[in-house]
């Protein structure tokens, strides 16, 4: 009898393998379809939903006073990010002029903001790759973070801080000797990082040359923020589009060159963010140096109802590019909000650049996009 | 080649860099290490002065409290709770009448009664929306600003989730009275009832039975199944330990297979025997006297002859929990449990009674030099206790037998009658629960189907053959 199989009935080589949804490796509840030949990944499939809490839908229901509350729990890694977007959208519909002394809070507290954020996306690249040690180190300084936060409006991680037309509470000379003294705290930390993660040999190994983003593939597929910036294209609505203050500000947009391997690989992305908590580290220091004095409850309307029509914002968050969509019937409900995920779009890229790695190295692909499901699923 | 071990090289060097950190961090334990021992120690909440100016704003967002002297009923943090964990109740006086409420401590007139005032931290998502619109300040977080209203919860933690549930208003009945709310009142004293009737589970679920039984008492519902006499019977007893006893008795008499009489018989001489008979209690041995059951109605002679003495029941109860496996975990030793598990499936195979399972498991134990004093005594106990089944064996082998001899079912798919195929073969399969014998088997179908006017000649031959 002849026991060979007819391959072209059944494919032997490939196998499917699911990784997730619970997964630690995903960084929260996402599942990957992976088709494997041996170890080496011939297609991912992300399938997403499982965090699925209906937001759009729900912002249909709320007034916008309410809804800030739900944006915080968008993307809970940059909580601050998120209202602050959504606020900007809203004053955007109301068309108001906001104090300026709420405009340099805002840009103090989202700069803190992306330090944190991206202090876990480096920690937990670093637990992807069999680093252990800088995770508890970035966990326990963005402790310090949330603890200047919950001083400043009594929440660590889901704020609702910042308001459409200011924010809820006022800083304080002590709120700002406080982060004068975690800045300073914290350079020597990025020290400590550089020296830990960044130069070792094992981590480089691991990361550089890996899953290599071109940088027409990034802008293709809608990539945006510090994963953008690592395939080299200098983009950063800070200073292309700058909303808020940022136009005062003198700051640099780090890009990746290929320091250690090919421009976009996953070291490039990684280095892009540690760099840019060195830059909103400046940020912070020009904002409370020329801090105004103010009311930061001045614009802020009794109630929101702003007049028919519709707006779109955008705004750099720690992972890109965030929209907001709002249309209004004139009532003191949205009749519609869309919003743009940047961590949706830059998930979108994984089944491209992922293909042809090992499954190892399709972690380390997934770890340095740095997506958070709570923002993808929505 | 040199390049080979210049990556070598470098691995190691930055290697060394890492685990040099590292050991700093480890001398410097008291200064670099941020673990926090949690139950012993707490995290500290930032503390009252930071140096806010308003400090009318909360700074932490721990409960929510509300000083429900203050609160005028003005639903405005109930109107902006996104997750609508706020419900407020309000009654105002009938117009004309003339009740003063009190004045709040911001010297608001009260002008209604907040009959109910409920939040529900389990849904709260801490957003401290409701606090900002307050017009009398009356609803806040604890701690913080707030420390002089309240003192803090550092984690209200709760066993159950209705622990989490704050009830803050609780007007007495005169209140509610004064301004009309007598409805109020009855509403509040139902619901009340309703959740102690739903924590008890037991009110909804008795009346239901209860209406069942009634119907089947009547006689006028006959079922087929036995299951259709439940315990329920027994609820209208008010003596609680008599209640037990007969309840326990006629769940005995139940698993003996009793037909009703003999069933309440020996409910009856339970109850008489323990001194404990009432009215109540006659009146459910009567239900269960007249409860009338096709399929159990007929019982073998034999069975109600050995089962009409009180004390079979508890003998065959003996016997159905006689030597079993579980026992054996009482032994301690892993092997030898093993070794005496092993030997009891193997004599169970053989169909060997308790006293050869024993003989069986000690010979065995023996022979693997696993016999020790404690297992000898666990068994042999067993052993002793199983003597008296030697007068059950008989009873035991009769049934036996019984179930040998009955026919085999596919005998009767030679009934043409669809009808009368099927009540043939219920009929079958009752008796073969019941271990009766062929020959009863075959009269009981005779009498089922004369009943149901399906006899004919084909099927009376054919009961004969099989006879």
């Amino acid at each position: 009898m002849d026991t060979t199989l007819d391959k072209s009935i059944v494919n032997i080589d490939e196998m499917v393998l699911n990784m997730g949804p619970q997964h630690p490796s995903t960084h929260g509840v996402l599942r990957l379809k992976i088709h494997t030949d041996g170890e080496v990944v011939s297609k991912i499939e992300p399938i997403i939903g499982y965090l699925h809490r209906c937001f759009e839908k729900h912002c249909e229901n709320l007034s916008y006073e309410q809804i800030v509350p739900f944006t915080d729990r968008c993307d809970y890694l940059a909580s601050m990010h998120m209202d602050h977007a959504y606020s900007i959208a809203v004053e955007k519909l109301l068309d108001i002029e906001l104090p300026e002394r709420v405009e340099y809070i805002r840009v103090i507290i989202a700069e803190l903001q992306r330090i944190a954020s991206h202090l876990v996306a480096i920690g937990t690249f670093g637990l992807d790759v069999g680093a252990i040690t800088p995770f508890t180190w970035t966990i326990r300084d963005r402790e310090r973070v949330l603890d200047l936060f919950e001083a400043l409006c009594g929440a660590r991680l889901l704020y609702n801080y910042i308001w459409p037309g200011g924010v809820s509470h006022d800083l304080s000379p002590k709120f700002i000797q406080r982060t004068q003294e975690f800045l300073e705290y914290f350079e020597t930390q990025i020290f400590e990082y550089n020296e830990l993660l960044t130069g070792n040999k094992i981590f480089i190994e691991r990361t550089a040359d890996v899953g290599v983003m071109p940088a027409d593939v990034a802008v293709n597929f809608g990539v945006t923020g510090p994963s953008l910036r690592g395939s080299g294209v200098n983009y950063d609505l800070r200073k292309t589009q700058p909303y808020s203050i940022y136009d005062k500000f003198d700051f640099n947009v780090p890009v990746g060159e290929g320091t250690m391997g090919t421009v976009g690989d996953s070291w490039d992305r990684y280095w892009v963010r540690m760099v840019e908590m060195e830059e909103s580290i400046k940020i912070i220091r020009q904002a409370m140096a020329s801090l105004p004095d103010g009311d930061v409850h001045a614009a802020m309307q009794k109630k929101i109802r702003p007049a028919k029509g519709d707006v779109y914002s955008r705004y750099e968050s720690a992972r890109g590019d965030v929209g907001i969509y709002i249309q209004s019937n004139g009532k003191n409900v949205p009749l519609r909000l869309k919003m743009r995920s940047p961590a949706f779009c830059n998930l979108s890229v994984l089944g491209e650049i992922g293909e042809g790695w090992m499954i190892s190295d399709v972690i380390t692909i997934l770890g340095s996009l740095d997506i958070v499901l709570g923002e993808i699923d929505r | 080649m040199s390049e080979y071990f210049i990556e070598i090289v470098n691995g190691v060097k930055t290697f060394l860099t890492g685990m040099k950190m590292t050991l700093q961090h480890y001398n410097n334990k008291e200064e670099l290490v941020a673990t926090l021992q949690y139950p012993h120690e707490k995290w500290p909440i930032p503390e009252r002065n930071i140096g806010f100016e308003n400090s009318e704003y909360n700074l932490i967002r721990s409960r929510l409290h509300v000083d429900i002297d203050d609160c005028i009923g003005c639903l405005q943090c109930e109107k902006v709770c996104p997750v609508d964990c706020i419900k407020i109740d309000t009654i105002k006086p009938p117009k004309g009448t003339d009740v003063d409420f009190g004045i709040t401590s911001l010297d608001t007139q009260k002008k209604m009664l907040v009959t109910r005032f409920t939040i529900d931290m389990a849904e709260c998502m801490y957003c401290n929306l409701c606090a900002y619109p307050c017009p009398e300040e009356c609803i806040y977080m604890v701690g913080g600003p707030n420390e002089h209203k309240h003192e803090i919860d550092y984690e209200f933690s709760q066993y159950k989730r209705d622990g989490l549930i704050y009830e803050f208003a609780d007007p007495t009945e005169d209140q509610l009275a004064e301004v009309g709310g007598e409805s109020y009142v009855e509403s509040r004293q139902s619901q009340k009832q309703k959740l102690e009737d739903g924590s008890n589970l037991e009110g909804v679920v008795e009346e239901e039975k209860k209406a069942v039984v009634v119907e089947d008492s009547k006689g006028s519902v006959k079922k087929e199944e036995d299951t259709g006499l439940t315990l329920a019977i027994f609820n209208d007893v008010g003596d609680k330990p008599a209640r037990g006893i007969a309840k326990k008795a006629f769940q005995a008499a139940k698993r003996a297979n009793m037909n009703f009489d003999a069933m309440a018989d020996y409910v009856n001489g339970a109850i008489n025997d323990s001194g404990k008979s009432s009215p109540e209690m006659t009146a459910a041995i009567n239900v269960i006297r007249n409860f009338k059951d096709e399929s159990v109605t007929i019982n073998t002679p034999v069975k109600v002859s050995a089962e009409s003495s009180s004390e079979t029941p508890e003998f065959l109860e003996m016997a159905s929990t006689n030597f079993d496996i579980k026992i054996l975990n009482g032994i301690e030793d892993k092997m030898s449990r093993g070794i005496a598990k092993k030997a009891f499936t193997s004599a169970k195979r053989e169909n060997l009674d308790a006293n050869g399972k024993i003989d069986f498991i000690k010979k065995t134990l023996n022979e693997a030099d696993k016999m020790t004093d404690e297992i000898d005594s666990l068994i042999s106990t067993f052993a002793v206790s199983d003597v008296p089944p030697a007068v059950v064996a008989p009873e035991k082998e009769v049934e036996v037998e019984a179930e040998a001899e009955l026919f085999d079912i596919k005998l009767l798919n030679d009934i043409d009658n669809k009808m009368a195929r099927g009540s043939a073969k219920k009929v079958y399969m009752a008796g073969k629960r019941g271990n009766k014998s062929s020959s009863i088997v075959l009269t009981q179908i005779r009498e089922v189907l004369n009943k149901a006017e399906m006899m004919n000649d084909d099927i009376d031959g054919l009961l004969k053959g099989i006879g």
